[in-house]
């Protein structure tokens, strides 16, 4: 071993950490070798010095102190988990006015079609046999008379104008009939889109009117045309309460206007105004209600049609 | 002959002390916070003349020592017992030194040598930080010439070879200890400590020309 292993291995030796073989090997050098011996004792000296420097005190204060900052940490520690709920605080206001308005909307959305339907006249929902049963619709305003079924001669729902007895026929004229007599009609002088009244109806009063208004339709030629494109029609219902809805909705899908409706013994009677291009639209979905039978009958001194509709029973 | 075995018995690994802390660590572990107090009443000491040695300033090792006690209590669930707490908490009081020393010299603009650079200069000398010419509270402390000039020659020594000098004599520390304090294998330590020591004799026999 050379005095540079020797030195390196001296601080090791005065630790007493040299393994066996080391300590017997340094033991044996020193005994011969003083600068080495020299190089141990100042290195010995010089660590006990290092070793004999005081131990300074902490302050009085520093452990009060530490305490202090210790416990405020323990203390935050423990109200940690409100802290770092406050930050979703603020989402969790903004998510709640979000699900309020949503809900609103929704809310909002699913009344539309109530309102919808509160606007519309519930015509055809209810059974003419069993309404022709019920007592007669009352006399204090409209509305009332909307929900109680009709009796035959009563006001038929819709209508606005009190029932004018035909006109009587000029003279000189001679009253013609038909080719297809009309099997009703509504009040000669009616203005159009206008429906008349029909008081105490009844079959025979049917065809009575309608040959009045046969020959209010010869009397006044200028006045039969229909409007250029639209067709006037008679749809005369004969079954249940759903086929009359079918037959409103057809009429309605086609673009069609209900101008007035009747609800009589034999069934629903409607006056509809259609443009002329659906009229076999209308046919066709008139036939998947049931069994119809059109004719051609003069409409509110119009030319037009006349289809009767027999719905199954079992609509 | 030197005696050595009395030098041999002195400078021995470190006193093994009974692990007593264990209860105490448990309890705060748990969240009994006076058991702490019962920590810091017996380690404020050493923690504290291990951040004066490395730092050189009483006030800034008094304010490290608190920093580090309560480190080590926010961090006390993460003590799992594998080592001494003593060794644990001088782990983090050096932690905290080393960062203090930094904000310390840029601080004072004075970074006469880099914490990387070798204890000896190119020609074999050794760096010394002249000393402060201003008394501080350990000059008030340490009046005598001779304790003086060791803290001096400490002070002079780079961070990493301070660190194993203080520890080994200054507090006993065992190589093992030192080795998980500083995070560096033994070798490492028995390396840097001859190192350290030999920088401090020679820095004592540059000062009196003879030990």
């Amino acid at each position: 071993m050379d005095h540079n292993e020797i030195r390196h291995a001296l601080s090791e030796y005065l630790d007493g950490s040299l393994g066996p073989a080391w300590q017997a090997a340094v033991e044996e050098h020193l005994k011969t070798c003083t600068s080495c011996s020299d190089a141990l004792a100042e290195l010995r000296k010089a660590i006990e010095q290092v070793k004999s420097l005081e131990q300074i005190d902490p302050p009085a204060w520093m452990q009060q102190k530490i305490m202090a900052k210790v416990r405020e940490e323990h203390e935050r520690k423990k109200s940690a988990p409100r802290h770092w709920l406050l930050p979703l605080r603020f989402p969790f206001e903004t998510v709640g006015v979000v699900l309020l308005a949503v809900a609103a909307f929704f809310i909002y959305r699913n009344m539309q079609p109530l309102d919808r339907i509160a606007e519309q006249p519930p015509v055809g929902t209810q059974a003419p046999a069993r309404a022709l049963k019920e007592a007669p619709a009352k006399d204090n305003g409209a509305a009332a008379a909307r929900k109680l079924p009709q009796k035959p001669g009563y006001r038929a729902l819709d209508m606005k104008q009190e029932y004018e007895a035909p006109a009587q026929p000029v003279p000189g004229n001679a009253p013609s009939p038909a080719a297809g007599a009309p099997a009703a009609a509504s009040a000669p002088e009616q203005k159009e889109g206008v429906a008349g009244t029909r008081p105490d109806a009844s079959p025979g009063i049917l065809k009575q009117e309608t040959l009045q208004r046969k020959t209010k339709t010869l009397q006044a030629p200028g006045e039969q045309e229909s409007k250029p494109g639209f067709l006037m029609m008679r749809i005369l219902a004969r079954g249940t309460a759903t086929s009359f809805t079918r037959i409103e909705k057809a009429v309605r899908d086609c673009g069609g206007t209900v101008l007035s409706r009747e609800l009589l013994a034999e069934g629903l009677t409607m006056t509809v105004r259609l443009d002329q291009a659906k009229q076999a639209t209308l046919i066709e979905m008139l036939r998947a209600v049931g069994k119809t039978a059109e004719r051609p009958a003069v409409i509110d001194r119009q030319q037009g049609l006349e289809i009767v509709v027999t719905g199954n029973a079992a609509q | 002959m030197v005696d050595e075995t009395n030098l041999a018995a002195q400078l021995s690994h470190s006193k093994e002390e009974p692990n007593d802390d264990a209860p105490f660590v448990a309890r705060v572990q748990q969240g009994d916070v006076d058991a702490f107090e019962r920590l810091v009443g017996k380690h404020q000491k050493r923690m504290l003349n291990i951040a004066v040695r490395l730092l050189g300033d009483y006030d800034e090792a008094c304010e490290c020592v608190q920093d580090a006690f309560v480190a080590a209590f926010r961090n006390i669930r993460s003590f799992r017992g594998e080592a001494k707490f003593t060794t644990w908490l001088t782990t983090i009081t050096l932690n905290h030194a080393r960062n203090r020393l930094k904000q310390m010299k840029s601080r004072s603009g004075r970074i006469a040598y880099s914490l990387d650079a070798d204890v000896r200069s190119e020609e074999g000398k050794i760096r010394i930080d002249p000393p402060s010419q201003e008394p501080s509270v350990l000059d008030r402390i340490e009046d005598r010439d001779l304790q003086a000039r060791v803290r001096d020659c400490i002070q002079a020594l780079n961070v990493e070879y301070r660190e194993v000098i203080i520890l080994r004599d200054l507090q006993d520390f065992s190589y093992g200890e030192i080795g998980s304090s500083l995070g560096i294998r033994e070798g490492t330590v028995k390396s840097r400590l001859f190192r350290a020591r030999e920088a401090v004799k020679d820095c004592l026999k540059k000062a009196w020309g003879n030990l």
